[in-house]
């Protein structure tokens, strides 16, 4: 990871203890908790108000107890995203100016898509239809960059028309009247693209696969195994061990509590997630089939 | 005795009506409360005469006699012709609103195409107009002209949180449009004329400016005519989320998939080691 820790060899402790793969920093998971908290806020006080025509939505705005309870807590959830929006790039400028981080833009322990990913995509693709060899994913798979340009995305489109929308009066003073119209079409889609895209793709990828199933807790406790290391990130491993710097990429397992408490969190999300995307999905459905239908008879 | 009076006072207080009606000299309703009572129109058509008395007794003329409003009623009834009925004789302001109203103009020359008084407001059955079960009727009763307006209506916050089942905060068609001295947007009086449409905004938005007032309420998604900047910009939405998910389900689908034939293959096989068919650096 960082200059330092190639050069120093650090004292070997000696201990046959269990070592754990460190992937995020505490600060790192923090944030995560801010989007997860922002985004479920946001989620249910604001996707009713889109499908107001249906029967859940009625009821989900009935649990919040009216649109005037759901448009506070929209607008508290739209300021703890600002708030991790923040935070997420002063972690960056510090990492970059400060620690003065290499790879922070470019090269394989960077979030920026590198022409690895478009290999891996054609191996992948390979691999689901033929089966052989997974292509060698390193820090970060192709998927995982997709989901965090996705989220940048959606945070900026839903950012922009939600402030909008929130201030109609002052935006329009620089904007024509019609940015509200447009902010409205776009604010609603944009916002069920995203949580239909979280819990049906993010949540499939991340959390919903063969040796990770229920949940990945590396989003929890940070710590990956080493076998998952080994499995799901032979590039990285590779990597490092020829820098010699796995150890520094070692930590002790992470307390049991808290993998408890987040996998018990995490189950309850994910249903209450999946729940309001396949409303959505239905819903979204049921008025477009007859849309086409018309349009093509 | 003493519970039981608990119950038989809000009943005698609903029967109180009853008593004023009951003090009409001729009793309207021993004719009028008959169901089959009917006027021949000629050419086989018929009107019901019928009045429903307890409807009447909950609306909210419920306390005024029957003669209160049909004004023409003579001791020759029925083989007199009692005119229409005026409601201006109380509801003079809002019946001269209307008369300056588009609904007085077009009903005037077509009693079938505009609304008057009773189309909106009901006849024996009125309630109040600031009932929420009152407003939704009147709601719809608007939209069955005006559909259009109508359904675009509900694409906006306003709509969309009165469909959710707030009335009080939010402006319903004639909180903009006015209830009786209803105009085109064409003509400058018009609350939602060009002229006047801001005067109408900062009723709620006191920081309402003129390019505010300009966005276009009734903007309708899906015509390419009324509104090409919300019609293409709805278009390249859902191009995006086709887009997305056109990419992204196939790629969940077949993982999955392979996830599971490679399980299987796992369970099949010599089944031994930990899965290192990825390579890994082991």
């Amino acid at each position: 990871m960082s200059e330092a820790a190639h050069t120093q060899a650090p004292a070997d402790s000696g201990q046959a203890e269990v070592k754990e793969i460190l992937r995020l920093s505490g600060y790192q998971r923090f944030i995560h908790v801010l989007v997860v908290i922002a985004f479920f806020v946001l989620a249910f006080t604001g996707i009713p108000l889109k499908f107001h025509d249906w029967a859940w939505a009625k009821m989900i705005m009935s649990v919040l107890g009216g649109y005037e309870n759901a448009r506070y807590l929209h607008r508290a959830g739209a300021i703890l995203t600002f708030l991790y929006i923040i935070l997420y790039f002063a972690d960056v400028a510090y990492r970059f100016v400060i620690k003065r981080e290499k790879g922070l833009f470019w090269g394989p322990d960077s979030i920026i898509p590198r022409v690895e990913d478009v290999i891996h995509v054609v191996q992948m693709v390979i691999w689901f239809l033929i089966g052989g060899k997974r292509p060698k994913i390193d820090r970060w798979a192709y998927w995982e960059k997709f989901d965090f340009f996705a989220e940048a995305w959606g945070n900026f489109a839903l950012g922009v028309t939600g402030l909008i929308l929130w201030f109609p009066a002052f935006f329009t003073r620089l904007l024509p009247g019609f940015a509200i119209g447009m902010s409205t079409i776009i604010h609603g889609i944009e916002a069920s693209l995203a949580v239909c895209f979280i819990f049906f793709i993010h949540f499939f990828n991340a959390h919903l696969r063969r040796n990770k199933f229920p949940m990945d807790m590396v989003i929890v406790t940070g710590r990956m195994s080493m076998h998952e290391f080994e499995e799901d990130r032979p590039a990285e491993l590779e990597r490092v061990k020829k820098d010699n710097a796995l150890f520094w990429h070692q930590v002790p397992p992470a307390s049991p509590v808290l993998a408890k408490v987040g996998r018990m969190v995490g189950l309850i999300l994910l249903v209450l997630g999946l729940g309001i995307s396949v409303c959505i999905t239905y819903s979204a459905f049921a008025e477009w089939i007859p849309r086409v239908i018309r349009f093509f008879s | 005795m003493k519970i039981q009076g608990i119950f038989y006072a809000p009943a005698l207080t609903l029967l109180l009506p009853l008593a004023v009606w009951a003090q009409e000299p001729p009793n309207c309703l021993s004719c009028h409360g008959d169901k089959e009572l009917k006027k021949d129109l000629g050419g086989g058509k018929n009107q019901s005469l019928f009045v429903e008395q307890k409807d009447y007794l909950q609306s909210v003329h419920g306390n005024l006699s029957c003669t209160s409003c049909h004004t023409g009623i003579t001791a020759n009834h029925p083989q007199d012709q009692p005119g229409k009925v005026d409601c201006g004789i109380c509801h003079s302001q809002e019946t001269e609103a209307y008369k300056k109203s588009i609904h007085a103009q077009v009903f005037a020359a077509d009693p079938g195409a505009a609304p008057d008084c009773l189309r909106c407001h009901g006849t024996h059955q009125i309630q109040k107009s600031n009932t929420d079960k009152f407003k939704k009727a009147a709601l719809d009763q608007c939209g069955q002209c005006h559909a259009d307006y109508r359904r675009t209506y509900f694409d906006t916050y306003h709509g969309k949180v009165v469909d959710l089942g707030n009335l009080k905060n939010m402006p319903l068609c004639w909180d903009c449009h006015s209830a009786h001295e209803i105009l085109p947007a064409s003509d400058p009086l018009s609350n939602v004329s060009k002229e006047r449409v801001l005067a109408t905004c900062l009723y709620c938005h006191p920081d309402a400016n003129v390019k505010f007032a300009q966005y276009n309420v009734h903007s309708d998604k899906f015509s390419v005519k009324n509104d090409p900047i919300s019609f293409w910009t709805y278009l390249v939405m859902v191009l995006i989320v086709c887009f997305a998910f056109g990419l992204w389900v196939p790629h969940t689908i077949l993982w999955f998939v392979r996830d599971w034939l490679e399980n299987r293959k796992k369970r099949k096989g010599p089944g031994s080691n930990p899965p290192t068919e990825t390579g890994g650096g082991a």
